[in-house]
């Protein structure tokens, strides 16, 4: 049996830039919402059975690099060592529980409480019928395992999520078959991200962003899934997350997308943005309102620098990099930079490819921190629902623009909110 | 008395359908015997660690939990987060009921 602070031995913060790393992989948290979104945005560009495909692959391609790092360590030798790894370290980091039934040719595995699939029905109930599996991820980390379980190379086996409980199902079910496929992978690892990032800075209320930080990550450090692979922070469904899963399906997206359907490129960016104020608006906004934010910091007593600097400090404490606040005039304009978020590394750090996905979560997150702070009535505890979120989304005084990038050469990513 | 030991639930603030619920506690109960009087009844202290202002319960059954700030003694009952969504809304008000009676035992 695996032991879980064994797996997280291997989990190193770079400070300066607050981001994370496991086994050498970045990793970031992120909510339900967030991520059924996001999926959902891949599904909207190309179609559920094209979109399932790239976002099995992102999931190979990211967990065989997370668990390749994992297995370096030498902890972990024989196939039952590997594959008992692996499905322990799924659990852990709140993505669910799946139990494999396989060989180095294939096999079948089950899961259970699967974030995607269990999220989808947490999220949309009976209200929404979905005809295709969710678990796409869960998919692509148990081709992963099997390869590395078996010694076998990147692409030596595919994985097809054949029954989900998104769509009904009790339990999700997978078949895992050898296939010969050429997955193309980039990877972020700390060294290069320490050679590549540009110096890190300080901005506006930066002690009390850095103190709420503190606290946050001391926090975070403990979190991890329960027996069922569920983690429940704050009130909030999260996952601890590969970021690299979220950049190859964001960059391979955009690729078919340029090439197949370029009418449409325009639409999948905007997709991307939102996915920020999704994230902006359930995340934060969800970690703001609980007790756990009350106990620490205090309840928003609807001052709108709270909620900036709260945003801020959620931002770096989950890992999305060290967001600071360059300017703000309240109601009018939000200037947000940073040395680099976890989306423009990889981008940065990524072959030449005129098909380079933009940030999402950057712009998306300070539009909604925007949102948050100056549209929500926190001193009256508005509730924080689909409603709520549709107004503020439909009604956007604001525009957002990045106007600065290291992916271009600048010396930071900046974003800039202002009236429309 | 039973109501002013423990108000109600209701929906508190969050993301999720009817999962967390608020729940007002008496001005007059001390953070120090609300806590003392839930793990006298059995519940479970989970943490969480990091964070030494928030007290986190498991109540005996169900998996659910309570979040307390002493502070302000703002209370809310978390359910666990696969208790199936037409059971919420009783699970909730067993949950409360079990408080209430862990609150108000011993008193005329």
């Amino acid at each position: 049996m695996t032991n879980i602070a064994h797996l997280f031995e291997s989990r190193s913060t770079m400070e300066s830039h607050q981001m994370d790393f496991l086994a050498e992989t970045q990793v970031v948290f992120h909510c339900h919402h967030f991520n059924l979104f996001f999926d959902q945005t891949i599904d909207d560009a190309l179609g559920p059975e094209r979109g399932t495909e790239l976002r099995v692959e992102a999931g190979h391609k990211s967990a065989y690099h997370l668990l390749r790092g994992l297995f370096r360590s030498g902890r972990y030798r024989t196939p039952i060592e590997r594959l008992d790894a692996a499905t322990t370290l799924l659990r852990a980091m709140g993505h669910g529980r799946v139990d494999s039934m396989t060989n180095r040719s294939g096999g079948t595995a089950t899961g259970d409480y699967l974030h995607y699939g269990f999220g989808w029905q947490e999220k949309y109930g009976d209200a929404v019928k979905r005809n295709h599996c969710a678990d796409a991820f869960a998919a692509g980390f148990l081709s992963a395992a099997n390869e590395l379980a078996y010694d076998l190379d990147l692409g030596s086996l595919a994985t097809r999520e054949s029954r989900c409980i998104a769509t009904g199902e009790r339990q999700c079910h997978f078949e895992v078959e050898p296939r010969r496929q050429r997955l193309l992978t980039s990877n972020v690892h700390p060294s290069t991200a320490e050679a590549t990032l540009p110096a890190s800075f300080e901005g506006e209320f930066e002690d009390r962003i850095e103190a709420i930080t503190k606290g946050l990550r001391e926090f975070l450090s403990g979190v991890q899934g329960d027996e069922r692979g569920v983690i429940d922070a704050f009130g909030v469904l999260v996952t601890m997350h590969l970021a690299d899963y979220y950049n190859h399906l964001a960059n391979d997206t955009l690729r078919v997308v340029a090439t197949e359907k370029p009418h449409a490129q325009d639409a999948f960016r905007s997709l991307l943005v939102e996915s920020g104020q999704v994230c902006s608006f359930h995340t934060f906004g969800g970690v703001l309102a609980s007790p756990e934010w009350d106990g620490m910091v205090g309840a928003p007593s609807g001052e709108p620098s709270e909620v900036v600097v709260g945003g801020l400090a959620l931002a770096r404490a989950l890992g999305f990099g060290r967001w600071s606040l360059e300017d703000w005039i309240p109601e009018k304009q939000l200037v947000l930079g940073s040395p680099g978020t976890y989306e423009s590394l990889f981008s940065r750090l990524a072959p030449m490819s005129p098909h380079r996905a933009p940030s999402g979560i950057f712009p998306g997150a300070a539009l909604g921190i925007m949102s948050l702070a100056h549209r929500v009535d926190w001193a009256n505890k508005q509730p924080l629902d689909a409603a709520l979120y549709r107004q503020l989304v439909s009604n956007n005084p604001w525009k957002v623009e990045q106007t600065h990038s290291i992916v271009a050469g600048d010396d930071r990513d900046r974003v800039v909110v202002s009236l429309k | 008395m039973t109501s002013l030991v423990a108000t109600p639930p209701t929906p508190d603030r969050g993301c999720r359908n009817q999962i967390l619920w608020e729940c007002g506690l008496s001005p007059t109960l001390h953070a120090e015997d609300f806590v003392a009087r839930v793990l006298a009844a059995g519940a479970r202290d989970v943490g969480p660690p990091g964070i030494p202002s928030l007290r986190m319960f498991e109540a005996p059954e169900g998996g659910h939990r309570l979040v307390f700030v002493p502070r302000t003694s703002r209370l809310q009952l978390r359910l666990d987060a696969m208790t199936p969504q037409g059971t919420r809304v009783d699970a909730a008000r067993a949950l409360h009921a079990w408080l209430v009676e862990v609150l108000t035992r011993g008193e005329a």
